[in-house]
């Protein structure tokens, strides 16, 4: 049994229970307050600090009486403003006011709790409502309850009690929604363009320009770019500036999914569709439901779920696994992939239906190396975050440093770049990150750098013929045609050790190793 | 001497969280409106109007266990029963007098206990 309260002078008297609390002078802090439990015992529970707006608390009741006893004791919470009523009509006239919480009893002449909860939701919609009713029928409760009651208190003795605990429970409720609420603005800032993705190359600007057409309907956003780009930054900056920003961003990276189980990932399974599933399980889609759905490294997808996937998205609707319901959803698709997914409809390992279903607005991110001073920028930022999350101190790089890393290629973008201001802030124990505090990729000559002073033009058709092999996954063809030059040039050069053939990586072929 | 009572001054003080004052306003609250209650339990008994009888001994019924009023407690469900059901019994009457009655001597200690003249 909970009794009540509050801060000031407790004083035990006897009662049935064995030992009561009572109050005999109240002296409540603002947005402060205690509630003392007992039960035979005399525990204190304090419950405190709360916001600080004040709940609006309206309560209808014929019963002037009950009404006047029940709002005195609410009202002795200084945080909470409540206002009476015993007239139907006077109540519904207030609503327009949208209090927080209304408090109605469930028979009133003219009207009943039934209509009138309808009449709240109508009115104000984000309303709670508690039922008090000396009404002891289940059957009401239920009846209430489905028509929207938060609540439903029995008017006796601890009426009182039950809903001052109700009121502070709609508060703590109220409390977290306006947390996630702000949670969500705080993504919504952090995801902001300008904020997400750093830089102001007239490259990086056409990507903004066309992430803001994105941004206003929920039509399929592809977008391509090599490895460390920031497509999946791009993707949830596109989901948290668009009107689906409240609902779900499900990421699902499909290189990391075997594909024997892709399909029970995206669509979900019902207990028992297979060995293993134990209960019912929701898929991807499901959760996306009304937000985004984020489909990284759509190219290694394979061709079986592909007929699957194109199925759910032309059709809107999916079914689990084991299970013949059909679920409809609402889901916003954007797509990532390095793979040129043109080249891989040609050669058959990607659906062509599913690629048109799929391109939408095509977004292509540059590689960092065609962004010029955003490389500067991007390095600043990582800098700066990585000395402050280790107490490093102030860093900055020499100018022989930004020379450096404006002349590098950054086959690894910008995680590549990352890892290299972090080990530069590492390294250096003076506040200037020197040359001999870089280490840059050497072992990868797909480092094409027009602005080197010592390369020959043999080396530089060597690193382009490189940067082109390993772009396309070693297709010595493909590039050969790309780059208009003879395959025969290129195995010569593989021969004469002037290019490195590394392993395919190609799942419908073996590896190839020169 | 307590027990004496009709109604119950500790309850009252409880339900009104010890504030000395604010059991004066709902004391003065039950002599306004519990007399316009119970006249409309009796105009409901005369006129056949079951309903009225029943939502009104409903709602004295919530203030007949703030004030812990113990005679009346049984009665009053008795009565609000009957209004429900709208099947009056051939006791009504006599239960309506004795509401009346028990209702009336409650009021006075009222008045008496907490200096409210008539």
């Amino acid at each position: 049994m909970l009794q009540n309260l509050i801060i000031g002078k407790i004083i035990p008297v006897s009662g049935k229970n064995g030992f009561f609390v009572s109050v005999k002078s109240i002296n409540l802090i603002k947005g402060t307050y205690a509630v003392a439990l007992f039960s035979g015992d005399t525990k204190l529970h304090a419950k405190s600090n709360m916001t600080n707006k004040t709940l609006s608390i309206y309560m209808l009741d014929d019963d002037a009486i009950f009404c006047k006893v029940l709002s005195h004791y609410i009202s002795l919470n200084p945080d909470y403003s409540v206002k009476t009523f015993t007239e139907v009509s006077q109540f519904t006239a207030a609503l327009s006011q949208k209090p927080d919480i209304v408090t109605i009893d469930y028979m009133l002449p003219g009207s009943s709790g039934g209509i009138l909860i309808q009449q709240v939701k109508d009115l104000s919609p984000e309303t709670k409502i508690i039922v008090i009713s000396g009404q002891q029928d289940i059957q009401v409760a239920i009846d209430l309850f489905k028509k929207g009651a938060h609540d439903y208190i029995i008017k006796d003795k601890d009426t009182q009690q039950r809903l001052w605990m109700s009121i502070q429970n709609i508060r703590e409720t109220i409390s977290l929604k306006k947390e996630v609420e702000h949670l969500q603005q705080e993504v919504e800032k952090k995801y902001d363009f300008q904020k997400a993705v750093i830089g102001n190359s007239s490259v990086l600007k056409q990507v903004f320009a066309l992430m803001e057409k994105a941004v206003t309907t929920s039509i399929t956003v592809s977008i391509t770019g090599e490895t460390g780009t920031g497509k999946e930054l791009i993707a949830k900056s596109i989901h948290f500036n668009s009107g689906r920003r409240k609902h779900s961003f499900v990421p699902v990276n499909v290189a990391a999914i075997p594909t024997e189980l892709l399909e029970s990932e995206l669509f979900g399974y019902e207990k028992g569709a297979f060995t293993g599933a134990v209960s019912r399980r929701i898929g991807k889609f499901e959760e996306a439901h009304r937000g985004t759905l984020f489909l990284d490294e759509i190219g290694e997808m394979d061709l079986s779920i592909q007929a699957k996937l194109l199925r759910a998205l032309q059709e809107k609707e999916i079914c689990r696994l084991g299970s013949n319901d059909i679920i409809k959803t609402d889901v916003r698709i954007i797509v990532a992939t390095h793979r040129n997914l043109e080249e891989e409809v040609q050669k058959g390992n990607f659906r062509e239906d599913l690629y048109y279903r799929i391109l939408g607005l095509p977004l292509q991110l540059p590689p960092l190396r065609m962004r010029g001073n955003d490389i500067l920028l991007i390095a600043k930022y990582f800098i700066d975050l990585f000395s402050k999350e280790n107490e490093l101190g102030k860093k900055t790089l020499s100018a022989d440093v930004k020379n450096k890393l404006l002349c590098y290629a950054f086959p690894g973008n910008i995680r590549e770049l990352k890892s290299i201001v972090e080990l530069g802030c590492v390294l250096s124990d003076e506040e200037e990150i020197g040359i001999e505090h870089i280490r840059l990729n050497t072992s990868t000559r797909s480092n094409i750098s027009l602005a080197s002073d010592n390369i020959s033009l043999d080396d530089y058709i060597s690193d382009l013929i490189q940067h082109y092999l390993e772009k396309h996954n070693y297709d010595v063809v493909h590039v050969a045609k790309l780059l208009k030059v003879g395959k025969s040039t290129i195995y010569k050069m593989i021969k004469s050790n002037r290019l490195q053939l590394r392993k395919r990586i190609n799942k419908y072929e073996q590896p190839e190793i020169v | 001497m307590n027990n004496q009572k009709l109604y119950s001054p500790e309850a009252v003080l409880l339900n009104c969280c010890d504030d000395e004052s604010f059991v004066q306003t709902v004391v003065t609250l039950f002599l306004q409106h519990m007399p316009q209650y119970f006249e409309e339990i009796q105009a409901g008994v005369v006129n056949a109007n079951w309903y009225e009888v029943y939502r009104n001994a409903h709602t004295m019924k919530a203030t007949i266990d703030l004030f812990n009023i113990q005679p009346l407690k049984t009665l009053i469900r008795e009565i609000e029963r009957q209004g429900k059901t709208e099947t009056p019994e051939p006791g009504l009457d006599m239960q309506i007098i004795n509401l009346q009655k028990i209702l009336n001597a409650c009021m006075d200690e009222l008045r008496k206990d907490y200096g409210i003249e008539n």
